[in-house]
């Protein structure tokens, strides 16, 4: 199992943004974590990624407690823009290099390319789009184990995001990368999820494998998604 | 150590036009003194206020690096790079290590800057300045002599600087873990955490070099040749510290570690 999460719970000041959630995730599969704004999907990622502690339960990735050892094959792409404006985007590429052992400068500069960047352009300078595929090619330029992706098609252009998404999950994906990714474009992703699981208010409200929720329900997971957020 | 260094390249860069800014300002701050006042005013030491634009500078010296450090951890909270941070595969303690020891550099750099000036200002009167034997090479003075003013200086003068850069680096430290410890107030509670702390650490003070009396003394031989200092300096009152180092430190490093969330 790549991702044991047993009864997690986390509180922030005046709020619980995860209810005891539990989960398993098996390696290999694109598991789709769909919910509105606000509704602890992000909050759950961040927990995988080690950089926010449950309040309580526990996290196992790989069989492994989430710490320095599992951020070694975890790649994580945040909602927001987590990169120095100072710097050049290849010098941004370069410095997170020195912290994957596995880390491939080929296929960095490959992925850069792909999306459009110039490696010579600084970060502040790139539109929030850009910015938002920097943070896709980085997560793709090396061979982690787990890829969690949360709301990465944000700022991106429509037209972009299935050529995006088609060469994530198609060309660009090594090997049998486990893949989370946070979203509320279900209509967009929808194709590309194996299992999924719709989060409402810090807990999981609906979850199953894609397709067979699909033929159960008769419902696409656009409807599903808006039932679920009523 | 190459992800070390890799850090603490990234710091220097992200802080390198501020500290640029400084030492400029720290040099103009400087050449006005000189300027301004008359040589011949400054050699008669009649008072002390020709000094004033040099002591600021030895003070933008002392308390810009631990400006820079808070703005450090700020700035990555500010511009969301704490996601960065917090997801790579080091532990959090070595990041700020790495921002810490930028800092504690570019202390260095600037006290270098300013420090010069301080001594030419100060030791007008004694025919003698360290302008004079870092870069003229007096001839006159003796090795021994030499080397006796250099370890009068370290003790006297370099290493309770250093003592006191480092503990208001460790302080920021730790108060900029309890701030980002918190989720409300923020600033409120950083500043009660430092207000606190530099309460308590001259509140106790003087019990604590009496507690740490046995451990003696350094007694300067000469601190400028031919003049005895008169005085010796108390090893507690530089062990204090170090103790009050070594708790901020440890508090925040844990706090990063172990607390800090996004």
């Amino acid at each position: 199992m790549m991702v044991h999460i047993q009864d997690v719970w986390k509180r922030y000041p005046g709020t619980w943004a995860l209810r005891g959630i539990s989960l398993d995730v098996e390696k290999g599969r694109v598991l789709g974590v769909l919910g509105e704004n606000g509704s602890g999907k992000s909050t759950m990622l961040r927990i995988l990624a080690g950089v926010t502690h449950p309040t309580k339960g526990s996290v196992l990735l790989d069989g492994q407690e989430v710490g320095v050892e599992t951020k070694k094959w975890v790649a994580y792409l945040p909602e927001v823009n987590p990169f120095y404006n100072w710097m050049r985007v290849m010098e941004q590429v370069e410095f997170l290099s020195v912290f994957y052992p596995e880390w491939d400068m080929n296929k960095a500069r490959e992925m850069v390319a792909f999306m459009g960047l110039d490696g010579d352009k600084k970060v502040g300078a790139l539109s929030r789009g850009q910015k938002g595929r920097l943070k896709v090619a980085c997560a793709f330029s090396w061979p982690s184990a787990l890829v969690l992706m949360d709301e990465p098609l944000a700022g991106i252009d429509p037209p972009s995001r299935k050529k995006i998404l088609d060469a994530l999950f198609n060309e660009y994906r090594f090997g049998e990368q486990t893949i989370m990714m946070s979203t509320h474009m279900v209509h967009e992703v929808g194709e590309f999820i194996e299992d999924v699981i719709f989060v409402k208010a810090g807990e999981i409200a609906l979850r199953g494998n894609a397709d067979q929720l699909r033929e159960e329900r008769g419902q696409s997971l656009s409807e599903m998604f808006e039932i679920v957020a009523m | 150590m190459r992800t070390f260094w890799a850090l603490y390249k990234k710091e220097w860069k992200d802080s390198q036009q501020l500290l640029g800014f400084l030492v400029v300002g720290i040099t103009a701050l400087e050449l006005y003194g000189w300027y301004h006042f008359d040589p011949a005013l400054i050699e008669r030491k009649e008072s002390a206020w020709y000094q004033i634009p040099f002591v600021i500078a030895m003070a933008v010296g002392f308390f810009a690096p631990a400006f820079l450090l808070a703005r450090s951890f700020s700035f990555e909270w500010k511009s969301e790079t704490h996601y960065q941070w917090f997801s790579l595969p080091v532990n959090r303690w070595i990041t700020v290590m790495s921002k810490f020891a930028v800092a504690l550099s570019q202390g260095i750099v600037l006290l270098l800057f300013s420090s010069g000036g301080v001594f030419q200002a100060s030791s007008k009167d004694g025919g003698f300045t360290i302008w004079q034997v870092f870069f003229e090479k007096t001839e006159d003075l003796q090795l021994y002599q030499f080397s006796l003013f250099m370890i009068d200086i370290f003790v006297m003068f370099s290493l309770p600087v250093l003592l006191g850069l480092v503990l208001t680096l460790a302080l920021v430290t730790a108060m900029e873990g309890v701030k980002f410890t918190v989720h409300r107030y923020r600033g409120l509670v950083a500043l009660v955490f430092f207000g606190s702390s530099v309460y308590l650490f001259g509140r106790f003070f003087n019990s604590a070099v009496q507690i740490l009396d046995f451990m003696g003394s350094y007694k300067p031989l000469l601190f400028l040749p031919g003049k005895g200092m008169g005085h010796s300096v108390e090893w507690a009152s530089y062990a204090y510290p170090l103790l009050a180092i070594v708790l901020l430190m440890g508090m925040g490093l844990w706090l990063f570690e172990k607390r800090v969330d996004i």
